[in-house]
């Protein structure tokens, strides 16, 4: 009873993800409301688990809705790979391609992205007023600068820019979405931009991969930690921006699929039920439309990497397909189906 | 704003939209800069609901901190995880998590004033490998 999705189809389906040029909005108020119901037929059902089939793939493409992943695929491996492993940063070893997949859509890379520690903050809380279950309970938090939150808001700015492959030129350097994103969070014409700078300098930085795992049929996650200095981390540096729970359980050090070194590897063998455990709350047991996978599967990353702002996906909002006692009473009250807005 | 189907958030059944919405303005009047949320327990949630439901939050607190702060009250083993959310008037969102309160308020903040967040927890985010 899992949320499977084939490796065809998943790669068709990143594609699509990939090629949608708007960004969404994050705001309720300029999001044009989705509504499932309407084209129920053609999307994939979480609650039977059906598994992806090119027909969902191909009415998610004519669908208007957009998502704002700053994922791009690999690039092409080059032909005179010299075995230094900077050169494959962004394209993987020609060796180690899978042969059913496209040289260039072996996996999905996203770089440089910032790792803000997770710091121990002191939390205070008290009851301000009122008692038993009415009180109100202030919370704040100790020593808290607003350097650390300015920062993520000006990424999400920054990573609604469409992805353009053209962009991708064959230099190891690869301007990729997130190079021109922190060279931007830098610039940004902020109050205190000047702060702003100190603290990219200073953050570690983070390369994902994202590949397909035949043998759990779900996608699996890799990262690679760099110092502030670009050095790569060493041993096991990397365990702090992981949240205990899960470093060396779900977390591990493992061998790259695609790339020559060793990177941190979120074992996907919980995956599927996660995924489809959280895709049943976000839809409340209703069908929900297959473009929502890699949104929800990157929202659910954050869960276990907290400290890594990953987040390509703003908020997305879902109008949920009504069930059929609300249709019901929505027809009596002669209001019209799903006019949650 | 029209509504449809059944109110299913209890706060809003406890208190009609008159109450809530001068509860909202005394709070906010009364604490610049901090901001009423109201926790919920998403209907799928198995956790026991937690004593405390109504918080004054800081404006700059993130959504990743305030889930430390629901996650610390609510008991959680090391193995679970929590995730918030935002569902209101059948509207859902997930909100990234590094995202200040101040602005998720300004983002889905209800009618009535209040900010309605909701949780919810997953053991199997936290699984550990021991099946791999």
């Amino acid at each position: 009873m899992l949320l499977h999705i084939k490796k065809a189809t998943f790669v068709a389906f990143l594609s699509l993800s990939l090629s949608l040029k708007n960004s969404l909005s994050n705001q309720f108020t300029s999001l044009k409301p989705i509504h499932i119901s309407q084209t129920l037929s053609l999307y994939l059902s979480v609650s039977q688990t059906k598994s992806l089939s090119p027909l969902h793939l191909s009415a998610s493409l004519s669908n208007q809705i957009s998502l704002s992943l700053s994922l791009s695929f690999n690039q092409k491996p080059q032909c005179d790979g010299d075995g230094d492993a900077r050169a494959h940063r962004g394209s993987g070893l020609p060796e180690k391609q899978r042969k059913h997949l496209p040289a260039d859509k072996q996996y999905l890379q996203t770089r440089n992205v910032p790792c803000f520690p997770q710091e121990d903050r002191e939390v205070e809380e008290m009851i301000v007023e009122g008692s038993d279950d009415e009180a109100w309970v202030a919370t704040s938090i100790q020593g808290m600068t607003d350097t650390v939150d300015e920062l993520p808001e000006e990424k999400t700015q920054t990573t609604q820019a469409p992805v353009d492959p053209d962009d991708l030129d064959d230099d190891d350097d690869i301007p990729t979405l997130e190079d021109e994103d922190y060279s931007g969070a830098a610039v940004v014409d902020d109050d205190d931009s000047g702060a702003a700078e100190e603290t990219v300098r200073q953050l570690r930085t983070y390369d994902i991969t994202i590949h397909y795992d035949g043998h759990y049929s779900t996608p699996r996650v890799w990262l690679r930690g760099y110092a502030a200095s670009g050095e790569p981390l060493q041993g096991d540096e990397w365990e702090s921006d992981f949240s205990v729970d899960h470093a060396n359980k779900t977390v591990t050090l493992e061998q790259h699929p695609h790339l020559p070194d060793h990177w941190v590897s979120i074992h996907p063998c919980k995956h599927a039920e996660a995924m489809k455990n959280m895709m049943d709350t976000v839809s409340d047991g209703a069908a929900l439309d297959v473009k929502y996978y890699m949104v929800i599967f990157l929202k659910f990353l954050q869960v276990i990497i907290p400290s890594i702002s990953y987040d390509f996906t703003s908020s997305f909002q879902v109008v949920r397909q009504m069930n059929p006692e609300e249709m019901q009473a929505a027809a009596a009250t002669g209001a019209p189906a799903a006019a949650a807005n | 704003m029209m509504r449809s189907g059944k109110e299913t958030n209890p706060y809003k059944q406890k208190h009609d939209f008159a109450a809530r919405s001068a509860e909202a303005r005394r709070i906010r009047k009364k604490y610049s800069e901090q901001y009423p949320v109201i926790v919920l327990r998403g209907k799928r949630c198995k956790l026991p609901p937690l004593d405390k439901n109504k918080f004054i939050v800081s404006g700059e607190m993130t959504l990743a901190q305030f889930q430390q702060i629901i996650r610390s009250r609510s008991n959680l083993a090391a193995s679970q995880s929590i995730f918030v959310y935002v569902e209101n008037d059948g509207k859902f969102a997930i909100p990234e998590t590094s995202k200040a309160i101040r602005q998720l308020y300004q983002d889905f903040g209800d009618d009535d004033g209040f900010l309605y967040l909701t949780y919810h927890h997953d053991d199997a985010f936290g699984a550990s490998a021991l099946e791999m």
